[in-house]
């Protein structure tokens, strides 16, 4: 990874937001990874917590499947709380 | 209408915590650091502002001022991945988290803070805010933002991770 800042350098795009004398601040874009690539810590809450899909997913369907996961139990229990700003897909920075 | 943290079960609450655990443990082997140095939080968004999730934290006992920590959406490196929908990386030197939060807050952070990592958690709609945003910091040590950018990819594991183990019963 490079880090040359605003360039996309290894996949990994730093934008700068803020920058002081004493602190800096970015906004990063990733690529998605094609294959998932969890940690045995990862992997092992994971299965124990019955997600076993994981076994078998590319990340794309990863950030689909655990976005399902979550909302087939939370439609009709929780939305957001009321917005303050536009999100531009923030499953993208993934 | 409830927030995520208060339709989550007990049960729901200790698997979290446990993610919150395993992120800030493989953030902090990315980083090659002391796991000791490494924290994570959740914020949500609480009438308008965004407010830390008190018991759902990974490593931030002895600092009760910082449970009750709120920032403002567009406001430090939470609020702008709260805002903006996008990671955000923040780091500094020793007295640079006033600028991260309100003036009334700026007791509140961790004096030794040196860098966020505050990863936005979405929905299934594009159009939505976010959830949620997973924030995983380090006390003492720096590292590069190259360094900070290639552990976000493992962050974002545990972020989604996270929405599911919200909608697993």
């Amino acid at each position: 990874m490079g880090g040359v800042e605003g360039q996309d350098t290894d996949g990994v795009v730093l934008v700068p937001v803020d920058q002081r004398d004493d602190s800096r601040m970015y906004m990063v874009r990733l690529n998605s990874p094609s294959i998932l690539r969890p940690t045995a810590r990862f992997r092992k809450l994971a299965l124990d917590s019955g997600l076993s899909f994981l076994n078998t997913l590319t990340f794309d369907t990863f950030v689909r499947e655990a976005q399902n996961q979550f909302e087939q139990t939370s439609d009709d229990a929780i939305q957001p709380r009321q917005g303050l700003a536009p999100t531009p897909g923030a499953a993208r920075a993934v | 209408m409830p927030s995520l943290s208060d339709r989550l079960t007990p049960e729901q609450r200790e698997r979290i915590r446990q993610a919150l655990d395993g992120a800030r443990q493989d953030v902090a082997e990315v980083l090659g650091l002391s796991p000791e140095l490494v924290r994570a939080n959740i914020f949500e968004a609480v009438d308008g502002h965004l407010a830390l999730v008190a018991d759902l934290t990974s490593n931030m006992s002895g600092r009760p001022q910082e449970l009750t920590l709120t920032v403002e959406p567009g406001q430090g490196a939470v609020g702008t991945a709260y805002a903006t929908g996008e990671p955000v990386l923040a780091l500094g030197e020793a007295g640079w988290s006033g600028y991260l939060v309100g003036a009334d807050q700026a007791d509140k952070p961790h004096p030794e803070l040196r860098w966020i990592l505050s990863m936005p958690v979405p929905t299934r709609s594009s159009t939505e805010e976010p959830l949620f945003v997973l924030s995983v910091d380090g006390i003492r040590e720096s590292r590069s933002p190259e360094e900070l950018a290639r552990a976000l990819e493992r962050l974002s594991y545990w972020s989604l991770l996270i929405l599911a183990l919200a909608g697993t019963r």
